[in-house]
């Protein structure tokens, strides 16, 4: 259903320009140049020697990628920070902080968009946070299973339930209103699960996406049972992503 | 851990559905986030549970308790679900691997009922919890293998920590219930009239603070000797209580520990009572006798990180201001050069940056209360830095001859002193809204009192009433007089309180007048009688004009501290240790290390150096290791 656009995923990094890129892969094309004319003629190189030129054209090049990377820093903070808030509500640190934040981890994002069966897009595409980093994982007391093994276990046990409890259940199934309310309040900029559907699709799409998820609760709380994925999660180091042009 | 965010919606309805049951089962003390109690509650209980002792003269003591891995031990059928099987009970008991003795407390607990019925949590619900944590797994992406587990709240779920909550109520209304049969002293408090309105003189039952997995357990008492029994032996019966839970209570240092208060004899007579106290490798520790472990030991401490904030014996905040004056100089020496001071960003887009460690720095504020001048002069110092910083860029912000005055009437901002007052006074409309009776009676008792927090709440709102227009546009009286009126006035229309704390805030635009350092509080140098404001000029001035060199660090070699055998991984850190953190090892290098000779010594002050400008660069202190502490294999010398 979510499909990221491909052409949006090319560029690693948010902050670095298109002449910086094409800067650093110039320079780095001389480096390499240089590296083999090094493993070539070995030994000192003067000012005499006739591959001064190269070196010196290296180190032109190395100061021109610094520079621009500075650039490209300095235009960055100065459009994160038209973004933080006006500058009667100075005070409000916590949007300076999500700026930082952003700043600092660069987290990458990407647009989803969704469509039906017959490929048209059913909403506007939106701007999504891609993935996060984990760093720390910590192992609890269990067993280690296979995929067969983990349905069999999951399939094996079950809440005992009654008629009673049938019908008592009934009365705590949420209404749809209520359930699109709860959807709006989902946050935004948080990594999706396995499944790839981003929380924001269901922040700002409430009623389109309560009509999906409205009978599956329902059917879950009839029959006291959950589907396996949401018994569970994966920890996730995922590649960087780019903002979207 | 990612899981699909539609279980997440789903687990978030259920737990829509038992907030109403764990608002009405949770203690007055507990502030895990339900109903609006955050740290800065669980912080205004202890503060307020000191001032009530030294108000009414008594000793008392804080027990600080750690659950290691407190999410994942817990144990579901505690919670909800139907009673397990004799075999299951066995098993699950010898797989946590805790002692035999403990089966028969375990047992009894099998037999109470589960938090959820004690809650009164309908059958119904409780049966769609069990649905949602009946085998529960995870993984790690790349894997083809899962980890199945029965036991712990899921981690990242929005039923997580409502298990949790559920099962840490249980066991304090048990700790409670074994702490009132020993402990005859309570908190007497409130009265028809406070000043926080009205409360029912009652007494309160302020046994414990909880704040998730944070635990403090407090004893009050008329005497010392009492205060030390009861603590001796109620330490013993929350370990156990815990362990029939099957949660393990972690006794390594800065993890349990005890704070103590106590008054008649001086520390070092009580420490040297051998009856509660021995001396450990942490240090002093007290003597604790239970099931789960036996004899055991929990140390002494005199201050203790809890809640963010650190906890201090003595009135004093100073330990925790410069904590975070040190934080936020780290944070704001990394982002001087990049943003705060690059000239070549626009002022405004600077100063916004520049808010980030001054929030860092002021992020305690609200509970400091009684700062002495040094903390002030630092917190000023560090804050007009940053904003110095800001202004003029990094390079510039100390080559200026601008005083402090002078600057502020360049740059006009809000100053320190206004900032915290302004923190505060959002913390007093937060507690007339939220506060739970317990503790606004606790405050209000205080009230009065020269050094209470309440004290310094109301004095704010003199200077809020003083430095706005009040009078003339609302008819509001003086605080003093009438606190009662502007409590309502609070209650009634806390936006336009805010605005108003806001504009009161922004009009504080002056340098704060600073008390002269006193002649009396320097030292004078003996040889040649030049008069230091401090000992850190002091050690400076005889370092550069009589060559003296630190005693300490002409003994030392390496990373590796031979009084504790421990690695502390560079020598700086080392240094540290042997200078600030432990001056028995300080003094076992002193008494018992050789000087080193000319040259070792100078390639070892080269080493430091280089290490200490890397460090730098990085915005680092000289102190700081990416590696942790590690024990050395080895006997630990005699120290005494």
């Amino acid at each position: 259903m979510c499909s990221p656009p491909n052409n949006l995923l090319s560029k690693k990094n948010k902050f670095i320009s298109d002449t910086t890129r094409h800067a650093a892969k110039a320079r780095k094309q001389a480096a390499e140049h240089v590296r083999s004319l090094k493993r070539v003629h070995p030994g000192v190189w003067d000012v005499s020697s006739p591959l001064y030129w190269y070196i010196s054209n290296l180190k032109q090049h190395n100061s021109y990628v610094k520079k621009c990377v500075i650039e490209d820093k300095r235009a960055w903070v100065c459009a994160q920070s038209e973004q933080i808030v006006d500058s009667d509500r100075i005070h409000n640190s916590r949007m300076v902080y999500k700026s930082m934040r952003v700043l600092e981890r660069k987290p990458p994002q990407q647009v989803v968009c969704m469509e039906d069966e017959h490929g048209t897009l059913v909403v506007k595409p939106i701007q999504v946070r891609r993935c996060f980093q984990v760093k720390i994982a910590k192992l609890t007391n269990g067993s280690i299973v296979g995929v067969a093994q983990l349905i069999q276990i999951v399939t094996s046990v079950s809440v005992e339930v009654t008629n009673d409890d049938r019908l008592e259940v009934l009365d705590l199934v949420p209404t749809e209103p209520f359930m699109e309310a709860l959807c709006a309040s989902s946050a935004a900029f948080v990594a999706s699960g396995e499944d790839g559907k981003p929380s924001e699709l269901f922040k700002y799409y409430p009623k389109q996406m309560c009509k999906i998820i409205y009978p599956i609760i329902v059917q879950i709380m009839t029959n006291f049972r959950e589907p396996l994925a949401w018994l569970g999660g994966v920890s996730h180091e995922l590649l960087k992503g780019s903002l979207p042009s | 851990m990612l899981a699909d965010v539609m279980g997440k919606l789903y687990h978030k309805y259920l737990r829509h559905l038992l907030t109403p049951y764990i608002n009405s089962y949770i203690l007055s003390s507990m502030c895990g986030g339900f109903e609006h109690r955050g740290v800065d509650f669980a912080s205004l209980y202890i503060n307020g549970f000191q001032d009530y002792a030294r108000k009414h003269g008594l000793s008392w003591a804080v027990l600080f308790l750690d659950v290691s891995a407190a999410f994942e031990s817990l144990q579901r059928f505690f919670v909800y679900g139907a009673r397990i099987s004799d075999a299951e009970a066995v098993g699950i008991f010898k797989a946590c691997g805790m002692m035999p003795e403990m089966f028969e407390e375990f047992r009894q607990v099998l037999l109470d009922p589960t938090a959820f019925e004690q809650a009164g949590v309908p059958r119904v619900l409780q049966k769609l919890v069990e649905a949602s944590h009946l085998v529960t797994w995870y993984s790690f992406s790349g894997l083809d293998t899962f980890v199945a587990t029965r036991q712990g709240a899921k981690p990242g779920d929005p039923l997580g920590d409502i298990i949790f909550a559920f099962l840490i109520c249980s066991i304090l209304k048990k700790v409670h219930r074994y702490m009132s049969g020993i402990c005859k002293y309570k908190c007497a408090v409130g009265s028809s009239a406070t000043v926080l309105g009205e409360l029912p003189a009652q007494e309160v039952d302020i046994s414990s603070v909880n704040y998730v997995d944070d635990n403090a357990f407090l004893i009050l008492g008329q005497s010392s000797n009492e205060v030390l029994q009861n603590l001796q032996c109620i330490s013993g019966g929350i370990l156990d209580i815990f362990g029939a839970h099957l949660l393990r209570c972690s006794l390594a240092a800065n993890k349990t520990a005890v704070l103590l208060g106590l008054l008649g004899r001086g520390q070092r007579q009580i420490l040297g009572d051998k009856r509660f106290f021995e001396e450990g490798r942490e240090g002093m520790c007290l003597k604790v006798k239970c099931t789960m472990l036996g004899d055991c030991r929990v140390p002494v401490v005199k201050r203790y990180k809890h809640v963010g904030r650190h906890v201090v014996a003595h009135c004093s905040n100073n330990v925790d201001v410069q904590q975070h004056v040190v934080s936020a100089h780290t944070k704001f020496s990394s982002m001087a050069y990049s943003i705060i001071g690059n000239r070549d960003l626009p002022v405004h887009v600077r100063l916004k940056f520049s808010l980030i460690p001054v929030s860092r720095m002021l992020s305690c504020a609200s509970v400091w209360y009684n700062l002495s001048p040094t903390s002030i002069r630092s917190l000023d110092s560090q804050y007009n830095k940053i904003y110095r910083t800001a202004y003029l860029g990094h390079k510039y912000h100390t080559r200026t001859n601008y005083t402090n005055k002078q600057f502020y009437e360049k740059h006009p901002h809000r100053n320190v002193l206004a900032c915290i007052r302004g923190r505060r006074l959002r913390l007093l409309s937060r507690i007339l809204a939220w506060a739970p009776e317990p503790l606004k009676a606790l405050l209000a008792d205080s009230h009065g009192y020269q050094k209470s927090f309440i004290n310094e709440l109301y004095d704010d709102l003199g200077w809020l009433w003083r430095s706005s227009s009040f009078p003339e546009e609302l008819n509001m009286p003086d605080p003093a007089s009438d606190p009662l009126a502007w409590n309502s006035f609070i209650i009634n229309y806390p936006n336009t309180f805010k605005k108003r704390v806001q504009r009161a805030e922004e009009i504080e635009c002056t340098a704060i007048e600073m008390p002269a350092a006193s002649a009396m509080e320097g030292i004078q140098c003996h040889i040649c009688g030049f008069f230091c404001k401090n000992v850190h000029v002091y050690s400076g001035h005889m370092h550069r004009a009589h060559g003296h060199k630190n005693p300490l660090k002409m003994r030392l070699e390496g990373s590796q501290c031979l009084g504790c055998m421990k690695d502390f991984r560079n020598r700086c850190r080392l240094f540290h240790h042997l200078s600030c953190n432990s001056p028995k090892c300080g003094q076992y290098y002193l008494n018992t290390q050789p000087l080193l000779d000319d040259e070792t010594f100078k390639q070892q002050e080269a080493i430091s150096a280089k290490i200490e400008r890397t460090l730098k660069a990085q915005g680092r202190h000289a102190f700081f290791a990416e590696l942790p502490v590690i024990r050395l294999v080895g006997p630990v010398p005699s120290r005494l």
